[in-house]
């Protein structure tokens, strides 16, 4: 008979702390899935926007029912966790100056709010949509949000954000509307409510050096074929490429690519056909006009530094900057670069706004068409990119959000953040810039005639990526999900880059927009 | 070992093997999961669709572009970090005033945060601004443009992992040079032996397990590398430096399509147990 184990004493304690640390684990875990709620009377000097139907006259936006599918929202109570409500903030404005701008405003609200902490955190604009998204899906969604109007669309329908009508209202001129006094696309207005507070406006241009457009007896180029003999002309002269072209695989290739296909009577790659949306892209007439773009593109990537196959904002800006390149193309942040880096070269610098194409005459939009009287020259439209505040409805203090965003948008405190990037930045609102306030900016002051031309070149015609059809039209929402993917930079560098068959590549565009839209 | 023995280690390891299934085998059990269905990042709907992500990747060119951009990038970058790891380690291993400096500076590429060193190399290949064109146009090794980010980009996104990770297999291999007794090397030299033949018949084979263990570890870290090629050139130009973890992420998070993405991460998943099981028998088979 053998005899009974012990049970030895250290080894039963050791195995009585191992599953104690085991329970610990699963609890810890526990609560940090359920954070305890600790429900308080909060008394709180907010203003909680009540939603109110606003009648919108022009644009008016119809709004096209799409099943776009819910992801799911953390209903926001209105009861506060114990301790400082902390404001996350995610913006693309990573200048620093614009940065020391908003950790300005965060310690002259926080000193006046002790309640308050706002935690600044900022992204690329060619992340900015996977990381609004993935902080959806991961149920954290941002108090603060600088997002552009593009993106906003699909964020809006997919019911994540809060209506911001009482700061637009509360930002409007005396005497107007928010229809009359903002400029046209740069608000988001969904069924009726307001779901972005513009804070900025920016026109985008090509910028290009006068000096040596009157040693070479240059005209300014209103066509493809114009501005191309304009970079063959200019390039290997006076050291400098005829374009600083962006062919990289980032926002820029596609922004500029988009521009010279609007400016060929394209469609905006998509369409609302027989109730659906659907690309156009492999569909007559606009197959042959984006084709016609993908050659004049390659043909002007013949001018262009030999890395530009790597170009996006910061290469396309420092190639300018520096004196290597005769043209660019970029917003106004280009030239506020230019004159704090190479104020000479900025005294020898203008712009002029984005060529037509042959196939301008079709012109869907009715844009082009009015442009007649920019000093008897025809550009193709320019694209507005409104820039706002908006609150995730997913957030934990969206309501404080919305005070802290209502501080911010005062007129003064934009005109802290629009002279941190002069021309880049621009007031959304009319009545903001009849004050003209902003005009006191000495870059501004020094190029009149860029001002001039951005003014008459917004007034005369402009468009937005997610109104393919005007300012009547539906809005396409996934404007922001089509220029996250690499899809149309994919098909540009594959004919600029990889000498693929300009049909082949519209095909495999297509194919991927086609796939994309399936998900909206 | 007792069984009383056994439980206790097991309630040891069983927080850590909560917590590893957790965070990484569960991931691995849903990226699998989500290779037979169409899934989209953010809707809630998915639907079984058996094996037609990998019908659909396995026919697209651009996916053995990337296999092969992956091939090359990881043995590539593996084959100079290790030459040139084993020689920095080889020189480091002498003694000479300012050695323990040396070394310091030697393994620092290894400690920068890759997003610095990308960035520092981008604007040094640079065709119009960077250092290394112009200094090779004024050796006049090259004449003209060069174009290191557009021709030869993913030689230029080999030279950065090189740079950065070769101090790893200096490492590495330094540590095992001193545990190679030094007993043998004199009685070599008294053997009259050469310094290829001590290289050859001691060197080596002392660090015969060390270079096993770098290279496996090398290979699976070059294959899985995201940040450095997407941070380079984001997998351009053209696909040029498009690696397959820079698919997986593309078509994952930029086009939101996170079946497709989970079939492109599963399949390099399984390659690279594959390459693991096969070197490690391989080695084992060698040895015997």
């Amino acid at each position: 008979m053998s005899e009974p184990k012990k049970v030895d004493r250290r080894k039963f304690i050791y195995a009585g702390l191992g599953a104690v640390a085991l329970i610990a684990i699963g609890a810890a875990a526990y609560v940090a899935m359920n954070p305890p709620v600790v429900t308080q009377t909060v008394t709180t000097s907010t203003t909680v926007p009540t939603t109110s139907v606003v009648t919108t006259t022009v644009p008016t936006t119809s709004v096209v029912t799409t099943t776009i599918p819910t992801t799911s929202v953390v209903t926001t109570t209105t009861t506060a966790p114990s301790g400082k409500k902390v404001l996350r903030w995610l913006t693309t404005e990573t200048a620093t100056a614009s940065m020391e701008v908003f950790k300005k405003w965060i310690n002259e609200y926080t000193t006046t709010h002790p309640d308050v902490e706002i935690q600044l955190e900022a992204t690329s604009w060619d992340e900015i949509y996977t990381k609004i998204l993935s902080a959806v899906a991961a149920g954290t969604g941002y108090e603060l949000l600088h997002a552009v109007n593009y993106n906003v669309v699909m964020l809006a329908k997919m019911d994540l954000l809060l209506p911001v009508d009482e700061i637009i209202k509360l930002n409007t001129g005396p005497g107007r509307t928010p229809d009359e006094d903002y400029f046209p696309y740069t608000r988001v207005v969904i069924n009726g409510h307001d779901y972005m507070v513009p804070y900025r406006t920016g026109p985008q241009f090509i910028w290009y050096r006068k000096d040596l457009f009157t040693k070479y007896n240059l005209s300014i180029p209103s066509t493809y074929d114009e501005l191309l003999n304009c970079a063959k002309t200019l390039n290997g002269k006076d050291g400098v490429y005829g374009y600083g072209l962006p062919l990289g695989r980032g926002g820029l290739t596609q922004e500029l690519f988009t521009n010279f296909v609007m400016g060929n009577g394209c469609k905006f790659y998509v369409d609302w056909v027989d109730g659906r949306w659907d690309t156009t892209l492999d569909k007559s007439p606009w197959r042959e006009k984006v084709k016609e773009t993908l050659l004049f593109y390659k043909e002007l990537m013949k001018y262009a530094p030999p890395d530009c196959g790597t170009y996006s904002y910061n290469e396309v800006i420092n190639s300018y900057v520096y004196g290597k390149v005769a043209m660019a193309n970029y917003a106004g942040r280009l030239l506020v670069n230019l004159e704090n880096t190479n104020p000479d070269l900025g005294s020898k610098t203008s712009a002029f706004g984005f060529p037509v194409g042959p196939g301008w005459k079709d012109d869907p939009l009715g844009i082009i068409k009015t442009y007649d009287t920019m000093g008897g020259l025809r550009f193709g439209p320019q694209p507005i990119f409104s820039y706002g505040w908006c609150v995730m409805k997913n957030s934990k203090y969206p309501y404080e959000a919305l005070d802290f965003i209502a501080y911010c948008s005062r007129h003064e405190k934009n005109l802290e953040l629009w002279n941190t990037v002069p021309l880049h930045e621009m007031p959304a609102i009319k009545s903001q810039r009849e004050v003209g306030w902003y005009l006191e900016n000495p870059i501004l002051k020094k190029h009149p005639d860029v001002l001039k031309f951005s003014d008459e070149y917004e007034a005369k015609g402009s468009y937005t990526w997610f109104a393919p059809r005007g300012p009547n039209g539906p809005l396409f929402p996934a404007v922001g999900q089509l220029f996250g993917t690499l899809i149309i930079t994919d098909m540009v560098q594959a004919v600029c880059l990889k000498n693929t068959n300009p049909d082949q590549a519209i095909d495999e565009a297509a194919t991927k927009i086609k796939e994309l839209l399936k998900q909206t | 070992m007792t069984m009383k023995e056994r439980r206790t280690i097991i309630c040891y390891l069983l927080p850590l093997a909560i917590t590893f299934s957790f965070v990484i085998i569960f991931p691995i059990f849903l990226n699998i999961y989500y290779s037979f269905h169409e899934k989209y990042a953010f809707s809630p709907i998915i639907k079984f669709i058996g094996l037609s992500n990998y019908f659909k990747l396995f026919s697209n060119p651009i996916f053995w572009n990337d296999v092969l951009n992956t091939l090359i990038y990881t043995f590539g970058s593996l084959l100079l970090q290790l030459i040139i790891g084993f020689c920095v380690a080889l020189l480091l291993n002498e003694e000479f005033k300012g050695r323990s400096i040396a070394r310091t500076l030697v393994i620092l590429p290894y400690f920068i945060s890759p997003v610095v060193a990308v960035g520092i190399f981008k604007w040094m290949l640079n065709e119009l601004f960077g250092v290394i064109p112009q200094l090779l146009r004024a050796a006049n090794v090259v004449h003209g443009s060069i174009g290191l980010l557009s021709n030869y980009a993913m030689l230029s996104l080999i030279i950065v992992s090189v740079w950065m990770y070769a101090p790893f297999v200096t490492i590495c291999v330094l540590a095992g040079l001193q545990t190679i007794p030094p007993s043998l090397y004199e009685a070599a030299d008294l053997d009259g032996a050469s310094a290829i033949n001590k290289l050859w018949y001691i060197t080596l084979p002392g660090l015969k397990r060390i270079i096993i263990i770098v290279v496996l570890l090398r290979a699976i870290w070059m294959a899985t590398k995201f940040d450095i090629p997407w941070l380079f050139l984001q997998g351009g130009p053209a696909g040029a430096t498009e690696t397959l973890p820079v698919l997986a992420y593309v078509i994952s998070f930029r086009e939101f399509n996170f079946g497709v993405g989970s079939t492109v991460a599963t399949i390099l998943f399984l390659a690279l147990i594959a390459f693991g099981i096969f070197y490690m028998r391989y080695i084992e088979s060698e040895e015997v």
